[in-house]
């Protein structure tokens, strides 16, 4: 007998006691159900950190003045565009920008809308894989001679132009007049939850000299960050010793004081926030145990008694020529049978409490193709497992035996 | 020879409590004989039929089928024996609750590994042999004793077994149905089936052509019988009862 002649007997016998086998399996629905809803949330949690670093850009470390530490509680502190160009020139960083930063007033007509200007070097825009979606970068002239030409970010092209053409339109930032050569392509939400397209840019140098220019030239020289782009992941952690010396030693700090600057790596931190659908996913994980094997428990308990209510059966069916193996087969297909039906409601109900737990908690959820493969998995061999022994019972059935009993 | 019993016997139970059940019983079976296993209830009959048809070993001595010895036949080895060399008829038809007529009779079939659509077909056949071709789709609670006993019939004979065995295949049936069960086992057996029938049923009995009479487990007769009661299409003699169409 094959194994599909083995799941027609088995879904007539759970047929006939439907409740029964409705019951039986209701701790497969809750395993696999939950085995579902943590792939759910663990991969949608994972693919969330994934697309925040690719949107952040892959591989970039931020470097950051720590306000304070060379005495007088600068305002930028003590990082600098000369620094910049010391990292940009180490082997591991395949670009570096330096960064200056303030909020501004950006007023076009009669519209104005509130905004962080970043006042940067083209570099940024390497290091951060953002490409434009209309006009041009700065040219080299405009960065060297301070020209007032701005890039706007997507959500401030919207706000002031609201669908009309910015390029080549005046704004004017701090009531300086300033001439819109590019808008940014859309990035959406950063790791922190914060709009990445509500920005613009202008060069570093005009940004110091006609908006948050200080009066001295230390100042003229700080900045208040600095982003690299290492060349691969690996060389993510050599770039960070290397950086660290170099800084150390521009800044002329002895082996007794503390580094002036901090490295920081935002793929590590946003990995590191995921950690509550992470707990969660752990949370579902042991239920989803638990209730397998006692799902797994109950199906070995009904199998056993659905033997020896069953046991006349097998004498006929031995009697009319039932190998063992046959038997055996019967009652194993009719233990995974159970199981599968388990599983496949189970599959329903995980990716409907994932969907719903997305929802409600605003976690990312991702249901791919693995999860009826999991389902299928997970209940065939729970079917398999404990469906065994009360199988092999009935397959030692001898035939005299079985055939005497009542 | 279809069968050879040397010196079988079979006890149950352990030292103290030992039934013996069957005493060194010894016969020759030759193909197309039709014989009745006599005696009292309790004489051992059942158990003989058992160790036959291979669904039971004797304590000692030795079963010859079809020239194999079946001492040390592996229980996948009987059970290809007992699907397509021998039928099994028992009191309580035994057929299964939850399939149709149909499906039962098909069920050899599927452990002989036949493909459905000439599962299907055969199994047709063979309630067509027995008369039952209108209920193939009939439940066996929807069916009556007589005809659920047809139905066991045409379940043995689906795989067309040298050897037809049968339990007590009357005992639950009224005299009128048991000589309609009886007239198609003697009709079987024209067409060249040998069959064992156990009965304590001396009419019953007087169908067969040969009648081994067992007492305590011990075989006190084996003889031919002489005054052989015939209903078949070649019966010569017709005690009354009708002749149902099959054959
Ligand atoms: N499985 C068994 N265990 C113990 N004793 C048994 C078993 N089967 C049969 N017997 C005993 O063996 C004897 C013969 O039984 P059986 O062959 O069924 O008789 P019959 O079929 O002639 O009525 C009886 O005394 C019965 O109680
Ligand atoms: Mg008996």
């Amino acid at each position: 007998m094959n194994w599909w002649e083995g799941f027609r007997i088995a879904r007539r016998a759970l047929w006939v006691n439907r409740l029964r086998s409705f019951l039986t399996m209701l701790g497969i629905v809750v395993g696999v159900a939950s085995v579902i809803a943590m792939v759910a949330l663990g991969s949608g949690a994972k693919a969330q950190v994934e697309e925040q670093i690719r949107s952040f850009g892959a591989n970039v470390l931020v470097i950051e003045p720590i306000a304070g530490q060379s005495g007088g509680g600068a305002r930028l502190g003590t990082l600098t565009e000369s620094d910049a160009r010391g990292i940009a020139g180490l082997p591991p960083v395949r670009a570096a920008a330096p960064s200056v930063r303030g909020r501004a007033q950006i007023v076009r007509g009669n519209r104005n809308w509130s905004t962080t200007v970043n006042g940067t070097t083209v570099d940024y825009f390497v290091v951060r894989d953002w490409p434009l979606s209309a006009g041009r970068q700065f040219s080299s002239k405009e960065e060297s001679s301070a020209d007032k030409v701005v890039l706007i970010g997507h959500t401030v092209a919207q706000e002031l132009f609201q669908g009309g053409n910015p390029i080549g339109a005046e704004v004017r930032i701090l009531n300086a007049p300033f001439q819109v050569i590019g808008v940014l392509a859309a990035k959406g939400q950063s790791g922190a939850g914060t709009n990445q397209d509500d920005v613009v840019f202008v060069p570093i140098s005009t940004a110091k000299r006609r908006l948050f220019g200080g009066g001295d030239d230390g100042d003229r020289q700080s900045v208040a960050y600095i982003l690299a782009k290492i060349v691969s992941e690996e060389k993510v952690g050599p770039a960070v010793a290397q950086i660290q010396a170099l800084l150390r030693q521009h800044h002329r700090l002895g082996s007794d004081r503390d580094s002036d600057f901090i490295i920081i790596n935002p793929s590590e931190a946003m990995a590191l926030r995921n950690a509550t659908t992470t707990t969660f996913a752990w949370l579902l994980a042991s239920i989803a145990s638990v209730s397998l094997l006692v799902g797994g428990i109950s199906i070995m308990n009904i199998m056993l008694v659905s033997v020896t209510e069953r046991t006349r059966e097998v004498g006929i069916r031995l009697a009319i020529g039932a190998r063992r193996k046959d038997i055996r087969t019967q009652f194993l297909m009719e233990a995974i049978t159970l199981c599968l039906l388990g599983g496949l409601i189970g599959l329903v109900l995980g990716a409907g409490i994932a969907i719903a737990a997305g929802r409600l908690a605003g976690w990312p959820i991702f249901i791919g193709l693995n999860a009826p493969v999991l389902a299928i998995a997970f209940s065939a061999s729970v079917g398999l497992l404990f469906g065994w022994y009360p199988a092999s019972r009935a397959a030692r059935l001898e035939p005299m035996e079985a055939l005497r009993h009542e | 020879m279809l069968l050879k019993a040397i010196s079988l016997s079979r006890s149950y139970g352990h030292d103290s409590t030992t039934t013996v059940a069957l005493r060194d019983a010894s016969f020759d079976l030759m193909d197309g004989e039709f014989v009745a296993i006599m005696g009292p209830s309790g004489s051992g009959k059942s158990t003989l039929m058992n160790i036959i048809g291979l669904l039971d070993r004797p304590t000692s001595g030795s079963l010859i089928f079809a020239g194999e010895h079946t001492a040390n036949l592996s229980p996948d080895h009987a059970a290809r024996l007992r699907n397509c060399r021998i039928g099994f008829v028992f009191q309580s038809y035994n057929l299964l609750g939850r399939n149709t007529a149909l499906e039962n009779v098909e069920l050899p079939l599927v452990y002989a590994g036949v493909r459905r659509r000439e599962r299907e077909l055969r199994a047709a056949e063979a309630l067509d042999k027995v008369g039952l071709s209108d209920k193939a789709q009939r439940w066996p609670l929807q069916l009556s004793g007589g005809e659920q006993q047809r139905i066991a019939i045409a379940r043995a004979l689906v795989t067309d077994p040298a050897l037809i065995l049968a339990d007590e295949p009357t005992g639950a049936l009224d005299s009128r149905t048991g000589n309609e069960i009886m007239a198609l086992l003697q009709h079987l057996n024209e067409q060249g089936r040998t069959i064992i029938m156990v009965t304590h049923d001396e009419i019953v009995g007087s169908h067969a052509s040969r009648i081994i009479r067992l007492q305590d487990g011990t075989i006190i007769g084996d003889q031919d019988v002489p005054d052989r009661v015939l209903t078949g299409s070649t019966g010569r003699k017709l005690r009354g009862w009708g002749v149902t169409g099959f054959g």
